[in-house]
């Protein structure tokens, strides 16, 4: 009877599922471009013992594609998918290449045969090959604020982050940033982002931690050990200020749009596009995001004022 | 109606093929390991403007990958296909990034999308990347000696140079280099290459060349003229003994069991394995590959 059901279980459950037993106490830094996910990164990876790799970006298309891709043999499932992760924009941060990785995860036993142990062996050999520690390790990756459910599906008990931040300077960060060449654009991509978060907050609010940048930069000792007891991590009043830790991210200092990160935290980005748009810029950006913008509490981008926290 | 009959056939065919209308005019060295096929690669690289990158290994795998997963979207196949090739191979022996690669592939037209396509841009852009020149281009990968039907159905031009040599120096040579395999695994590989590239030749007369090692050392001008001629290249006698291209051949310099195939042609190496094994060992490689020995013209193992 046991083996009956075994086999109907083996059946109708995919070959190799999204995650087995194990759970890895992973967070997933997201928020729109340019509203501090950097900075909590530098502020979070100063935790001993915790490594944040550079950006990974693909992990919603990853699992899109593990559960369309049954049909692979084991090897080479896991060839696409370190694939998928070194052949995106990006991967050059990570300064390694994966095909070392891969003999070791062939050689898998089918109950680690899952995507959730797949991307916790890519990280970890990331914190291998650059020599850091790796207790526990957590993703900062503007764009998976579009992927929460999925890494959800894949780390049940997967924390996230949102980092919010008055729209009005993110976008003109990211245009004056050369992130985006286009003001409009920026600005859609700031509402797309907000709003998925927004929705998956709404079905897991247990699950995210909202994060202001405007008062992580005015109060940061008040709003970090809020996140650290969040994410069970120990508070250190040092995690603040403590950029001789930087070597653990150097990946951002090579990029001209980090250059910040190695600053002390100060508040002289608040306010900042405001002042920087011109008036048409910032009726575009206010007929874009503009609902928005009340909905998560920052005053319209055509009012020139500074944004009521 | 026409147009009719080509969307059937279209629908029917499969969504990326293995070959396009384009012909790339490829040819293979094929041979059990430690038959000479690194020397003939040495030589043949001597030809200007032909490109021999390391060995890529996983022609055979690629291929039958290709056919089997036509489900996967056009970027997803292509990683599939360049990730088999990178990290089938130890880095130090192909070693490219495919990142900038699969950025120019993953953009083809669909009329451009076909395995033949992707494998030929794969071996340019080794070439490109060490600054070689590619004008035609050759593999070399012993292990391709059990899928020379599957590299045939993605380059239906191929050509194939069989490196044939003395199966008891064969062995014995892989013997000597220490890895892991026992003599009995070793034989049998010589025996099953040896067989598959045979019967390949006789089910598609004028695709192979077989060179023996033996002959290629003891009259190198002949052999290598007569296997320029089967290619359709160039024979320069300064093939045989010029060294100036081997830095376009670097990752041979690296690898110790290699370095034999940078130094002048001699016949130091025939019947050292007949040599250097023991009447046991002898007895023992007899029992495995008597028959294809003898189909090969070659002594049996225990003779003398």
């Amino acid at each position: 009877m046991s083996q009956l059901l075994h086999n109907i279980r083996t059946a109708v459950l995919p070959r190799y599922p999204l995650h087995g037993r194990e759970r890895y106490g992973a967070f997933f830094i997201v928020g729109a471009a340019r509203s501090g996910t950097t900075l909590m990164r530098r502020i979070l990876a100063t935790s001993p013992g915790l490594h944040i790799p550079p950006e990974t970006k693909v992990m919603g298309k990853v699992v899109h594609q593990w559960k369309n891709y049954q049909n692979l043999e084991w090897t080479e499932l896991l060839t696409l998918v370190l694939g998928m992760f070194e052949f995106h924009t990006g991967f050059v941060r990570f300064e390694m290449s994966l095909r070392e990785l891969l003999p070791r995860l062939k050689k898998s036993k089918t109950p680690e045969r899952n995507l959730a142990a797949v991307i916790d062996a890519i990280v970890r050999y990331h914190a291998e090959v650059h020599g850091l520690e790796c207790v526990r390790w957590a993703d900062k990756t503007p764009a998976h604020s579009l992927a929460m459910d999925e890494i959800l599906q894949v780390f049940p008990d997967a924390l996230f982050i949102h980092m919010l931040r008055d729209g009005v300077d993110s976008v003109a960060s990211g245009k004056e940033n050369k992130l985006y060449d286009n003001l409009e654009f920026a600005s859609q991509r700031w509402k797309s982002y907000v709003t998925a978060i927004g929705d998956f907050t709404a079905r897991h609010s247990d699950r995210v931690h909202v994060v202001r940048y405007e008062e992580l930069a005015r109060t940061p000792e008040a709003v970090v050990p809020g996140v650290c007891q969040f994410l069970g991590l120990p508070y250190d009043p040092t995690m603040l200020d403590d950029t001789a830790q930087l070597g653990k991210i150097n990946d951002v200092l090579t990029q001209d749009h980090h250059q910040n990160i190695s600053k002390p935290i100060n508040t002289s980005s608040i306010g900042r596009g405001r002042t920087r748009l011109s008036p048409d810029d910032l009726k575009l950006v206010q007929s874009v995001i503009g609902q928005d913008l009340k909905k998560w509490g920052y005053a319209p981008a055509d009012e020139i004022a500074e944004a009521k926290l | 109606m026409t147009r009719l009959i080509h969307n059937i056939r279209t629908s029917l065919l499969t969504r990326y093929p293995l070959h396009g209308s384009q012909r790339y005019n490829a040819f293979f060295i094929v041979g059990a390991p430690r038959s000479g096929t690194t020397l003939m690669r040495r030589i043949l690289t001597a030809s200007p403007r032909l490109h021999i990158p390391p060995e890529t290994k996983v022609m055979g795998q690629v291929v039958e990958q290709w056919k089997k997963y036509q489900n996967l979207s056009w970027p997803d196949l292509v990683t599939l296909a360049l990730g088999t090739f990178s990290t089938h191979n130890r880095k130090d022996h192909f070693d490219l990034d495919f990142y900038e690669l699969f950025l120019r592939i993953k953009k083809w037209k669909s009329s451009d999308r076909n395995l033949a396509a992707v494998i030929d841009a794969i071996v340019r852009y080794h070439a490109e990347v060490h600054n070689v020149d590619c004008f035609r281009w050759a593999d070399k990968s012993p292990g391709h000696s059990t899928a020379m039907e599957e590299i045939l159905q993605a380059f239906p031009d191929a050509r194939f140079i069989h490196m044939q040599r003395d199966g008891v120096d064969s062995i014995a040579s892989w013997k000597a280099r220490g890895l892991d395999d026992s003599l009995e695994i070793t034989a049998r590989r010589w025996a099953t290459y040896g067989k598959t590239v045979r019967e390949f030749g006789l089910r598609h007369p004028g695709l192979v060349h077989v060179v023996r090692y033996e002959q290629l050392v003891e009259q190198p001008e002949k052999v290598v003229s007569a296997a320029c001629d089967f290619l359709g290249l160039h024979y320069d006698p300064s093939m045989l003994t010029t060294t100036e291209h081997m830095n376009k051949i670097s990752d041979l310099l690296s690898q110790d069991h290699m370095l034999n195939a940078v130094k002048p042609i001699s016949t130091n190496s025939i019947g050292r394995g007949r040599a250097s094994l023991s009447s046991d060992e002898l007895l023992q490689l007899q029992s495995i590959i008597g028959p294809e020995l003898e189909r090969s013209g070659y002594l049996p193992a225990d003779a003398g």
